[in-house]
Order: structure tokens, then C-alpha cells, then sequence
């Protein structure tokens, strides 16, 4: 089995496809089964949409750091980027009835992963999405 | 993204392929609000037959173009959601906002 993925890619969301296929077939490796390894993609690809978005305003050459992991009985993915530090663990959940066009991208984050985590240090914003998988036979 | 149009009597068909995120829900819009604005009255389908993915900003597109299509009095229709996306708009509890169809040809008849 794979220790852990890494792939950085420019702040362009054409890459977004890029990474959704490096993500899936990480997650897969890492242990991950379709439908969480689906659950990541899709939260992943949301997150790092953010980043594009709002740390980075559009600018489409700027940094991103992905890696997926094993973390335990949990499949990782850690996003990071050097933007502007978003308040993202305080940003309200939308009503999923209100017929807003944006902000759903968080919603759907939080719903799809078991762990969510963003730290905002030094210049560099760190989201880790934590997907629970069955345990690897013989410890992992 | 492929996006074309077809048009049965008063009925637009707009068949969409390919990923819809944030790269290339802007050609969606474009192409769905350019179908919308011609078409006072009458009905369009988007077909996302073709669609494997879609992702929070092309659920964003699909309620913007929902919101046009209300304000200028075109009824809008969706067609042939995958598995994916029709786990998408369940996330996001948008299913039952817009006007969900198994196939092209039952939104057609609608």
C-alpha cells in the first residue's frame, strides 16, 4: 500500500479535474472504499475551490499542497495554501432551503467527512478532512 | 464542457457533457440564461444526462438559472441526474426545489 500522495498544483480551477482523479484513486489506495473515497473527492474538490476563490481571490498561479494519507482508521487529505486566512470554522451553515447561489461549499464539506479541521498560521492555512475506512488486516 | 441546444415546439433542450464545477459552470449559465432569455413563456430542460460530477458551484449555476428562468416566466426542468449529482443536490437538500425528471423525453412531456 501507498504511504501518501502528494501533488501541488497553480490556483486554476481547470486543475480541479486533476485533482478530483489524483484524489480518488489516492483515497482508493490508501484503503478507501467507493463511497468514501467519493465523499472525499467531492469535499476535497469543494475545499480547494475555496482556496482558488476566496484565499487566493481568482489568482489562478498561486500554490496549493495536497496530500492524502493514512491516518489510523482514518483516510486524510490535507489542503494547503499560503492566501488570505478565511474565518472558515465560524462561517455560519447555510438553510439548506434558501435559494442562495453561493456558500454551500462548507455545507457540503461537513457533511461528507467524519473529521474537518483549519488551522491559519505563519502565512499558511492547513484544512485537514479526515473520511473513516475499515482497518487495514494485520494492524495497517 | 459540451453544451447544445434543441428545440421541440416550445420545449428547449439544453444537453449538457462533461464535469460541471467551478470551471466550467460559467459556459453553463452562459449557454442556459442565452436559451432562457429567448424563450418567454415556453419551457427549458437541461439534460445532465452526460454529467457525471457536478459540484457546489454548478448547484449555484442550476439555482441561478432556476431564479432567471421564474423571473421571466420559463418553467425549468432537469433531466437524466446521475448518481452523483443526485447525491449532490440531496447534500445540499436542493432536490425537491427544482423540477426533477427521469429522461429527456418524460421532462419534454411534462
Amino acid at each position: 500500500m501507498v504511504a501518501e500522495v502528494e501533488v501541488r498544483i497553480e490556483s486554476d480551477p481547470r486543475r480541479l479535474r486533476f485533482v478530483r482523479a489524483v484524489v480518488g484513486r489516492s483515497c482508493r489506495a490508501l484503503g478507501a472504499g467507493d463511497e468514501a473515497a467519493e465523499a472525499l473527492v467531492l469535499a476535497v474538490n469543494e475545499a480547494v475551490a475555496n482556496v482558488m476563490r476566496h484565499a487566493y481571490g481568482g489568482d489562478v498561479d498561486q500554490p496549493i499542497r495536497i496530500r492524502c494519507r493514512r491516518a489510523g482508521d482514518m483516510v486524510e487529505v490535507l489542503i494547503c495554501d499560503h492566501g488570505k486566512s478565511g474565518d472558515v470554522l465560524s462561517e455560519r451553515i447555510d438553510p439548506p432551503d434558501e435559494l442562495r447561489s453561493g456558500g454551500r461549499g462548507l455545507f457540503l464539506i461537513r457533511s461528507l467527512v467524519d473529521e474537518f479541521e483549519f488551522r491559519s498560521k505563519d502565512g499558511s492555512n492547513r484544512m485537514h478532512l479526515r473520511k473513516r475506512v475499515p482497518v487495514l488486516a494485520g494492524g495497517g | 464542457m459540451r453544451v447544445d441546444t434543441v428545440h421541440f415546439g416550445d420545449v428547449a433542450v439544453v444537453r449538457v457533457e462533461g464535469d460541471a464545477d467551478m470551471a466550467t459552470s460559467p459556459e453553463l449559465r452562459e449557454a442556459v440564461f442565452d436559451v432562457i432569455g429567448a424563450r418567454a413563456g415556453g419551457t427549458v430542460v437541461v439534460n445532465l444526462s452526460g454529467v457525471p460530477y457536478i459540484d457546489s458551484s454548478a448547484v449555484a449555476t442550476l439555482i441561478e438559472c432556476l431564479r432567471e428562468a421564474s423571473s421571466g416566466s420559463v418553467r425549468f426542468r432537469l433531466a437524466g441526474l446521475n448518481d452523483g449529482p443526485l447525491k449532490v443536490l440531496r447534500l445540499t437538500r436542493l432536490v425537491d426545489v427544482f423540477e426533477v425528471h427521469d429522461s429527456e423525453e418524460s421532462a419534454i412531456r411534462a
